[in-house]
């Protein structure tokens, strides 16, 4: 069953006469890695943004187990349905890595009462130690503060994960690691997974379904 | 809940912001609590001050207006007995107090010759209470309340026998008069009406017998006016039920306003009793002026320092966290990108300007209240000296020690002493919860006007 389904979606910026992307035609299913490949400016970063319910499209729909996303609160469909990884992180510097996981379980209404030890276990598994994991994430490196950033996002158990160049700022062994973990989460755990990308490697080796965005049109690769 | 644990949790993380925040809201409330303090209780001294000096009233005589008038001889005599007795039953006073002068000749018994020393079948002399005076012709004084007067509450006088009058042809007497005439409680004296062939005279019964302790020599202003204290005092009632008071009697009124508001009407109503256009009620504003000049020259001092504060601090704030939004916009595109909904940012941003504010305005009036008693004599004297230094170059005018009616002195307001009342927490309170709204507009606004992926890309 689709999870997600995005009929002749299509975003026009503000000042702009171009749809990018356009017309865009996919459906989402749970257990499966989903890798969207193109060049910069092509329009992925955007698609992620309507997918994530951060902005809503200018023609066609995109609907969310059946419900367009225009016409639920999306606030609450971030807070609970959707986990995203941002390329920049954009974790809360100030705090620390278990202060942004239990804010995160906090913010969807999790009723766990020991948030706390939770959210180290979700750091260790994505290879956090519990030393860093105390610490502010202003002083953790890229790398940790990606894998804090994919802690965040499954922390309230999602049914959709949405990265955004996941590997993008990581050495090759961190980005082999996040890949696994991420494809762990769709093989083992039944998650849908959408990993926007311009990386070949990447999206040759760990997806299950590859697509590629062309002049604001997605087409489907293998 | 978890949006206020964040909040408290946020004011530590950010140490510097809040510290500065902290600061500039400290430093205004600390400013606004001693000012209100200050004024609170400057307020109440001015009411009190006000309401005393405002509602009580005497018929004094327009000169200016007489003047301008080209000063006609007509309706220049002060209001007869019966006027001033009409005007204290009116609506619009609390209370009056009236003294009655009456002269009368003595039947039967003598006064000491206070010139030679000699006895003298005369009357008394002048003072508080009904009272009868030696000379050809003597006159009583006669007032109610009598040990209420200046003379008995100062202790210069002072009842030995007996007690104060209570009923209508009732007396006390002097000792001097008692011993001469071998008079005691319970006896009958008479006064008789001055006039030649009048049969006219009263019997008044003695219900008390009083020492005066003054020493003559001290007395300048009874040996000026020729006036001697008197022996017999009497009431009110007694003296204006006599037949000779309206041709041989006087009356003196103070009259007390329900409020100073009645001042307007009392005068109407007064005006149309028959008051001469050339009498006027008033207060006595000089005196007021004096004593209290200094205090509402500080509250007027306080208040502008108050609204200037509050302004200045406003602006600041507002400036200040305009610029704290600014770097706090991403951390609110993170948190409404992980589904926080606008209001719960809103109120946890507001949480935190809160708590400072709380912490702001505990450690605000705490010094406050120290720092305001130091402040409002330093304020105070500056007050004082701006005024002498007023009095004395506006023409060097000799400055009379203010009396109230029954001869008190009543010193200019020297120091103040202040204190954080109910009201002024209320006040600083009020003005800490704006400072809040203040600091929180700039966030509101912001968060309204901006979705997440606007926030967030405009901080990448």
């Amino acid at each position: 069953m689709n999870v997600l389904t995005l009929e002749n979606a299509s975003y026009r910026y503000d000042g702009t006469t171009k749809d990018v992307p356009r017309n865009i035609n996919i459906e989402f299913e749970p257990g499966k890695v989903y890798v969207i490949m193109g060049k910069s400016g092509a329009g992925k970063s955007t698609i992620l943004s309507l997918i994530s319910g951060l902005d809503t499209c200018t023609g066609g729909s995109i609907s969310y187990e059946g419900r367009n996303l225009k016409s639920i609160d999306r606030d609450n469909y971030r807070a609970k349905d959707i986990g995203v990884i941002f390329q920049s992180y954009n974790l809360l510097i100030n705090a620390t890595a278990i202060e942004n996981i239990i804010l995160s379980m906090n913010i969807s209404g999790a009723k766990d009462r020991s948030k706390k030890q939770t959210a180290i276990a979700l750091l260790n598994r994505v290879g956090i130690d519990d030393e860093t994991a105390r610490r502010k994430v202003l002083k953790l490196s890229g790398g940790e503060q990606q894998r804090v950033g994919i802690a965040r996002a499954i922390s309230h158990d999602p049914k959709i994960i949405i990265a955004d160049e996941p590997t993008g700022n990581l050495d090759n062994d961190t980005a082999e690691t996040i890949m696994h973990i991420l494809c762990s989460l769709a093989h083992d755990e039944n998650k849908c997974v959408i990993i926007v990308t311009h990386s070949k490697s990447i999206a040759e080796n760990y997806s299950d379904e590859l697509w590629g965005l062309n002049n604001g049109r997605l087409v489907f690769i293998k | 809940m978890y949006i206020i644990k964040n909040a408290i949790q946020n004011i530590a993380r950010n140490k510097g912001r809040n510290i500065l925040m902290g600061i500039i809201i400290f430093a205004i409330l600390l400013t606004s609590a001693i000012s209100i303090i200050i004024n609170i209780t400057t307020d109440e001294i001015i009411t009190d001050y006000k309401s005393r000096f405002g509602s009580e009233v005497y018929l004094n005589f327009d000169s200016e207006r007489w003047v301008a008038e080209g000063k006609p001889q007509e309706g220049i005599s002060m209001p007869t007995p019966k006027q001033y007795i009409a005007f204290s039953e009116s609506e619009h006073l609390q209370r009056s107090v009236l003294t009655g002068y009456m002269l009368f000749t003595p039947d039967g018994f003598k006064f000491p010759d206070k010139g030679n020393g000699s006895a003298n079948t005369g009357g008394g002399s002048s003072g508080n209470g009904g009272i009868i005076t030696e000379a050809s012709q003597d006159m009583l004084i006669a007032e109610d309340h009598v040990l209420e007067s200046a003379d008995f509450k100062n202790g210069i006088r002072r009842i030995i026998d007996g007690k104060e009058y209570r009923e209508k042809n009732e007396c006390i007497i002097s000792k001097t008069v008692a011993d001469l005439n071998g008079l005691t409680i319970g006896d009958i004296i008479k006064i008789k009406d001055i006039t030649e062939n009048s049969d006219e005279s009263i019997a008044l019964k003695i219900t008390g017998i009083f020492e005066d302790y003054a020493n003559p020599q001290d007395d300048e202003f009874a040996g000026m006016l020729g006036a001697n204290k008197c022996d017999i005092l009497t009431n009110f009632d007694t003296a204006v039920a006599c037949k000779w008071f309206e041709t041989a009697g006087q009356v003196n009124a103070i009259y007390f306003l329900k409020s100073p508001d009645h001042l307007e009407a009392f005068q109407k109503e007064i005006s149309e009793k028959g008051l001469s256009k050339f009498y006027r009620a008033a207060t006595d504003e000089i005196t007021y002026n004096q004593i209290v000049g200094p205090v509402e020259g500080l509250s007027k001092v306080t208040n502008t320092f108050l609204v200037v504060v509050l302004v200045l601090g406003s602006i600041i704030l507002i400036l200040l966290s305009t610029l704290a939004i600014r770097e706090r916009k991403y951390e609110i595109g993170v948190l409404r990108a992980m589904g926080m909904k606008k209001g719960k940012v809103a109120i946890g941003l507001m949480t935190e300007i809160l708590v400072v504010t709380i912490i702001c305005l505990v450690l605000g009036l705490g010094v406050g209240s120290f720092a305001a008693q130091p402040v409002a004599n330093s304020l105070l004297e500056e007050q004082i000296k701006i005024a002498e230094e007023g009095s004395v170059l506006g023409g060097g005018s000799i400055i009379l020690t203010p009396m109230t009616n029954n001869g008190t002195e009543l010193e200019t307001l020297s120091e103040i002493e202040v204190r954080l009342s109910g009201g002024a927490i209320l006040q600083i309170t009020l003005i800490a919860l704006f400072l809040t709204i203040i600091s929180s507009a700039a966030v509101i606004v912001y968060i309204t006007r901006f979705e997440p992926m606007k926030i967030l890309s405009e901080r990448n």
